[in-house]
């Protein structure tokens, strides 16, 4: 392998991890957050006030 | 609220799709329901009569409770009627409340105007300090915090709702439009859930005393002992029956919202109502109905 290959795959392999770092970190790519994201489609919140 | 949030509770987490979340004021919880965070809330009942002529999407399908409001004053205080209350400060939850137009019936039946009191709008959890303090001269909101007073101590009943005002409504349930579109089911099971709890709660004073024990700590954070004096001192002070929509109730609520200036017009039952899920209740079937349609 040339040494222009291993650069260019070495910069695509940092960019692919960064990228694959904020996906995870800010939208929630976990399985935790895809479930939860989940659940909040298929919940109805119903608001109250302590009376009785 | 006491059955409504103990059927919320069981109907919550695992399958369950309700997901109850509490407030302490109807400010934020009417803005949170606008904003479209809460499809579904209790709301005062003139408010959302105000919101739907505002144009907000949303109807009234359910109420929360009847009676469970009180009129209280300190102790100490030589008010003894509301010929009384002429010249004092009154706390409410809201302009746009039933507690509100209570006070306005009130004086207006014995001849007093309501520009006579000093109404100031109040937190229902602050009320109980602010009379101990004597930063006013009476309170009223829905309960347990009317009966904490007394509880503890300072403060004494003036009058009940139903002294006033028989068969008070205080909080309806409010869904968006939306979802009464898209999902219809929910909120069918959710009102038909409410109805037989309710009508379960009315059963005996032990029903009452085991939602009172169930949601005190969960839901309310309150002394079980405040709850079981709440739902039974005396049993009919807060009631769960007959929550189905009934329209002299409501019409009266506009008439004397109209009169108070607090809604800008009329109001059609029709169109912020929708009750074809109280309607389909078992309870509405069960029970005489003291309301009527």
């Amino acid at each position: 392998m040339s040494k222009s290959s291993k650069v260019v795959l070495v910069v695509l392999g940092g960019f692919l991890c960064v990228t694959f770092l904020h996906v995870w970190l800010n939208i929630g790519f976990d399985k935790v957050r895809f479930r939860h994201a989940q659940n909040d489609t298929a919940s109805m919140r119903v608001g109250y006030l302590p009376v009785t | 609220m006491c059955p409504v949030t103990d059927w919320l509770k069981k109907n919550s987490g695992g399958d369950g799709i309700y997901e109850p979340v509490r407030f302490n004021g109807w400010p934020e919880i009417k803005e949170a329901h606008v904003s479209g965070y809460l499809p579904a809330t209790f709301l005062l009942a003139p408010m959302a009569m105000a919101l739907r002529q505002q144009g907000a999407p949303i109807k009234i399908v359910y109420l929360g409770h009847r009676d469970g409001t009180a009129i209280m004053v300190h102790k100490d205080s030589n008010i003894g009627n509301f010929h009384d209350l002429r010249g004092k400060t009154i706390a409410i939850p809201n302009r746009f409340s039933n507690q509100f137009l209570m006070v306005y019936r009130g004086l207006r039946d014995r001849g007093i105007s309501i520009s006579e009191v000093k109404i100031v709008e109040m937190p229902p959890p602050d009320m109980p300090a602010a009379l101990y303090t004597k930063s006013v001269d009476a309170i009223s909101s829905g309960e347990p915090w009317m009966a904490k007073s007394e509880m503890e101590g300072y403060g004494r009943v003036l009058y009940q709702a139903k002294d006033i005002w028989p068969n008070f409504i205080s909080c309806v349930l409010v869904v968006n439009e939306q979802v009464i579109n898209d999902h219809p089911e929910w909120v069918r099971s959710m009102v038909d859930g409410i109805a037989s709890s309710g009508k379960w709660v009315e059963q005996g004073i032990d029903h009452r005393m085991q939602v009172a024990d169930a949601v005190a700590n969960t839901y309310f954070n309150q002394d079980p002992k405040l709850l079981r004096f709440v739902l039974s001192q005396p049993p009919d002070r807060v009631t769960y029956a007959n929550l189905r929509l009934a329209r002299k109730d409501f019409e009266l609520i506009e008439q004397l919202a109209l009169e108070a200036g607090i809604l800008k017009g009329p109001v059609k039952f029709d169109d912020y109502t929708d009750t074809r899920f109280s309607d389909q209740t078992a309870e509405a079937h069960s029970f005489d109905g003291r309301g009527g349609k």
